[in-house]
């Protein structure tokens, strides 16, 4: 392959990259913008959340009223104890209503639909805003292995 | 000139080298978005020939499912073992010449960004499959779509950061290689 060929493949193979990637970085700024957007559209929403303790005890909060816009940390915090310590990535829950993480357990934060069933938080609670009608559950489970267990 | 036996010895002493320090970077933690495993597989691609370098890529990527800092990549693996094989066997099929040209950074630069896209749309398509497994009502190309979107961000920061380890990175790896094994 001569020199002037070489260059022009190694140019097209470059801009290719930069345009596959800004357009995939794009869509995910939409698809963040989208979410945001149809979460804060409602000024007082409805949730359902519920805390399983690892112990057989399960407690739901359902229909609780929160702002739109609201963090799931921040509606936790309206019907919980909570404690928690915030980290450059977010905040990162050390105990509700007392019950302490340890190294091998620790609260784990999922959401139900009925789409993909329960997915586990995809970051820290105070940067996931919650949606009308959406549920979100607070799981005290086995993190001493990953995959974690999807709350039963 | 080293005689065709020591070459020899060398290769595999070298050979034997990479895929410790391949393996031994598994096992260590990194940054989210900086990884030297594709350079390594790269530059081996490069001296040793597609087979061992994508043979080097499939084997560390098959230690990295169950010893990554990361947690256990699980359906993922075969995934990841065929992205990391495809950088070793283009290694083994681009010519750098023994000169260090400026050129060659610049060319490795590329190489690096687009092998890094290729095998992350490959892993992103591993879990896409996992996503679309029931429970789940989508399907694996709604999945897809999703996956790499969702995965945006990883893609980029993996892409930029593997740009600049290639494009300064290759060239002197492979010529050092080359000095060590006498060619």
């Amino acid at each position: 392959m001569s020199v002037k060929r070489r260059t022009f493949t190694f140019v097209v193979l470059a801009l290719l990259v930069w345009a596959l990637v800004a357009s995939l970085t794009s869509a995910y700024y939409f698809y963040l913008y989208s979410n945001l957007f149809q979460k804060t559209r409602k000024p007082i929403i409805h949730l359902n959340l519920g805390f399983n303790y690892g112990n057989g005890t399960v407690q739901w909060f359902n229909q609780t009223e929160a702002r739109g816009g609201d963090t799931l940390l921040d509606i936790t915090m309206q019907v919980a104890k909570v404690n928690h310590t915030i980290f450059s990535y977010g905040a990162f829950v050390n105990s509700i209503n007392n019950v302490n993480n340890t190294a091998s357990k620790a609260w784990i934060w999922w959401t139900w639909t009925q789409q993909f069933g329960w997915s586990q938080g995809p970051i820290a609670s105070d940067r996931y805003a919650l949606g009308d009608d959406e549920t979100a559950y607070w799981y005290y489970q086995d993190v001493s292995a990953w995959p974690y267990s999807t709350p039963p | 000139m080293p005689s065709k036996k020591r070459t020899n010895t060398r290769q595999i002493a070298l050979f034997s080298i990479l895929v410790a320090v391949g393996t031994g970077l598994q096992v260590l933690w990194r940054p989210p978005g900086l990884e030297f495993t594709s350079l390594l597989t790269f530059s081996t691609g490069v001296i040793f020939g597609s087979v061992l370098g994508a043979s080097l890529g499939a084997f560390v990527m098959f230690v990295n499912a169950f010893l990554s800092p990361w947690g256990l990549a699980g359906l993922n693996m075969p995934f990841q073992m065929l992205g990391m094989s495809i950088i070793g066997t283009v290694g083994g099929l681009y010519k750098m010449e023994n000169d260090g040209k400026a050129r060659f950074h610049a060319e490795t630069a590329v190489l690096g960004a687009f092998l890094t896209f290729v095998y992350y749309s490959i892993t992103n398509l591993g879990f896409a499959v996992y996503l679309a497994l029931p429970p789940s009502s989508i399907t694996l190309l709604e999945a897809l779509v999703l996956v790499q979107v969702w995965g945006a961000i990883f893609t980029l920061l993996y892409t930029v950061s593997n740009t600049l380890l290639f494009g300064i990175g290759a060239v002197p790896i492979v010529n050092t290689m080359r000095k060590l094994l006498g060619r």
